[in-house]
């Protein structure tokens, strides 16, 4: 659907989903990248965006901070959030940090 | 504090350093993950004691040595029968002992406040107790953790 590249390859599912696979560690190292790919996945006119976390080993408290901006942003957008992937360490930390009441964990 | 302390003797299992430049939390975490082995700590708890000790040593690296390579964060790790302590210190000028408030996802959320600030609240969640003390100028934080 997009023609721009991603920073972190992007699967749409029919027109209204995406699927963002994130990957490696998630700390304020991604915050521009992960910015630039909504913008990016935004403009494609999808209402729900899904957060692939199969793939990300290591979330710090500057990575919480990165998806509360996403959360932000995506709030904006009237895009909704959901999370696939997330080992059951990290869906309680969604949990106790109330992320989980914004970004729906799957 | 003064219980746990005179309930048992500590052991000292390991003492390091590592330079105060942001990612040095992930050697230390597994550093102390390498230590705890065998010490009949669950794999959950262990998980959520590397959270802590990631955390507590980034607060470490940014707010009390302020990013400078030339100082280091030490980090002890002691046992007793029943308990783990690691102790995370830096080498700042001390006082900066920090005053634990929750965050407020409401207001990051509506970008009135940052959206960091998280670190000590998740410390505060993965272990059993959190000190904070200055010693010699340095700030100390102990994460205890009873094994299960």
């Amino acid at each position: 659907m997009s023609e721009i590249n991603t920073n972190y390859p992007v699967r749409y599912q029919g027109d209204r989903e995406a699927v963002l696979a994130l990957s490696g560690d998630l700390t304020y190292k991604c915050a521009a990248n992960i910015e630039a790919d909504f913008l990016i996945i935004e403009c494609s006119g999808v209402s729900r965006l899904i957060l692939d976390f199969s793939n990300v080993k290591y979330i710090n408290s500057t990575g919480i901070a990165v998806l509360i901006r996403l959360t932000h942003l995506s709030r904006k957008e009237n895009i909704e959030l959901q999370a696939i992937g997330l080992s059951a360490h990290y869906k309680e930390i969604f949990k106790i940090t109330r992320l989980a009441d914004y970004i729906q964990i799957i | 504090m003064s219980q746990i302390m005179e309930a048992d003797e500590w052991e000292l299992l390991s003492e390091f350093s590592v330079p105060s430049e942001l990612h040095n939390e992930i050697k230390a975490v597994e550093v102390v993950a390498e230590v705890i082995e065998g010490l009949g700590i669950s794999k959950e708890q262990s998980t959520k004691l590397k959270t802590a000790v990631a955390e507590a040593v980034m607060n470490a690296i940014e707010h009390g040595n302020k990013f400078n390579p030339c100082l280091e964060v030490d980090i002890r790790v002691q046992a007793n029968q029943n308990m783990l302590l690691i102790s995370v210190s830096d080498q700042g000028a001390g006082g900066f002992i920090p005053k634990y408030e929750p965050p407020d996802l409401q207001a990051k959320l509506a970008g009135e406040q940052s959206p960091r600030g998280w670190g000590l609240f998740l410390i505060r969640k993965m272990v059993d107790r959190m000190d904070f003390r200055e010693e010699a100028g340095h700030n100390i934080i102990d994460l205890y953790l009873y094994k299960e």
